[in-house]
């Protein structure tokens, strides 16, 4: 569950990369893409070089839904919902949750990439506890 | 046997060379126990952990996170054999700690993640391919012993 607490220290962490969300987004992916090849699987129709457009797109579209769930952490399920259909019937994505853990730790790496000493202990236990439910709202309809 | 291609093996060593094993050890240990407090029930007897700051200036954890990262050393310097150098430390995990194999996978993650902090824009993805397989690796030599 995430306290008042984790919702301040997400939103604080979530300030800091307001202005570099496409850079985030994209370096995410293509660490994940990099670090876990069998990620590549979900994307046959893109072209996953170093620096494509399709990646830094996809990138942003992934850190926007990311900060839509940021901007309504007391109701997560409502504000993915659409996402959550998309990932159980259209993407299905497998297992539900454990790729998006490997999505979840790349934009850790990411996060604490850029933000050094400034992603604190504190901090990356909130990220990893919203990441974690934003996977499992994902998950939420898959059967 | 691991197959590591030259270019992996450097970029663990280029990593490790800059590594205080002291600092990253005792931060990824303490993270360990403030992102998964579920972990502190193998630490029952390292005194106060009731807090996040209070479990990062723990001197004991301190002391065994640079152990286990220093034990870390040992599978760079044997990249080729780390199934034998981890073998002991398996039997010990198993039979006297009763750890949950799952365990090393999430300190591995978290040392990763410490690692970047350190590192910022150098830990690359190549870097990070590179640790996260090395951390696979240690994760799957201390289960091997399991039974």
């Amino acid at each position: 569950m995430l306290t008042c607490e984790d919702k301040k220290l997400i939103q604080a962490v979530w300030e800091k990369v307001a202005g570099c969300q496409e850079e985030v987004g994209g370096e995410t992916l293509e660490r994940m893409f990099v670090t876990y090849p069998q990620t590549k699987t979900y994307f046959p129709h893109f072209d996953l070089h170093h620096g494509s457009d399709q990646i830094r797109c996809h990138g942003k579209k992934v850190v926007g839904a990311l900060g839509t769930a940021v901007k309504n952490l007391d109701n997560l399920s409502q504000a993915l919902s659409e996402l959550s259909n998309l990932h159980a019937y259209n993407l299905r994505v497998d297992p539900p949750c454990f790729v998006l853990q490997l999505l979840a730790q790349c934009f850790q790496v990411v996060l604490a990439a850029h933000l050094g000493k400034d992603y604190t202990p504190e901090k990356h236990a909130a990220v990893d506890k919203f990441m974690s439910a934003v996977a499992a709202v994902l998950a939420e309809k898959y059967r | 046997m691991v197959h590591w291609t030259a270019e992996e093996k450097q970029l663990i060593t280029s990593v490790w060379g800059k590594v205080n094993v002291e600092e990253c050890g005792a931060e990824a240990l303490a993270r360990l126990l403030i992102v998964y407090p579920w972990t502190q029930r193998f630490f029952s007897n390292f005194g106060n952990l009731s807090s996040p700051t209070a479990i990062a200036g723990n001197p004991r954890v301190r002391a065994h996170g640079k152990k286990v990262l220093t034990s870390f050393g040992e599978a760079i310097k044997n990249l080729d054999n780390i199934k034998a150098t981890y073998s002991k430390l398996s039997e010990l995990h198993c039979d006297k700690l009763h750890v949950d194999p799952e365990n090393f996978r999430l300190l591995g993650d978290i040392l990763v993640i410490v690692l970047a902090s350190h590192f910022g824009r150098d830990f690359t993805p190549a870097c990070q391919f590179a640790w996260q397989k090395l951390v696979g690796v240690v994760a799957h030599a201390l289960a091997r012993q399991y039974h």
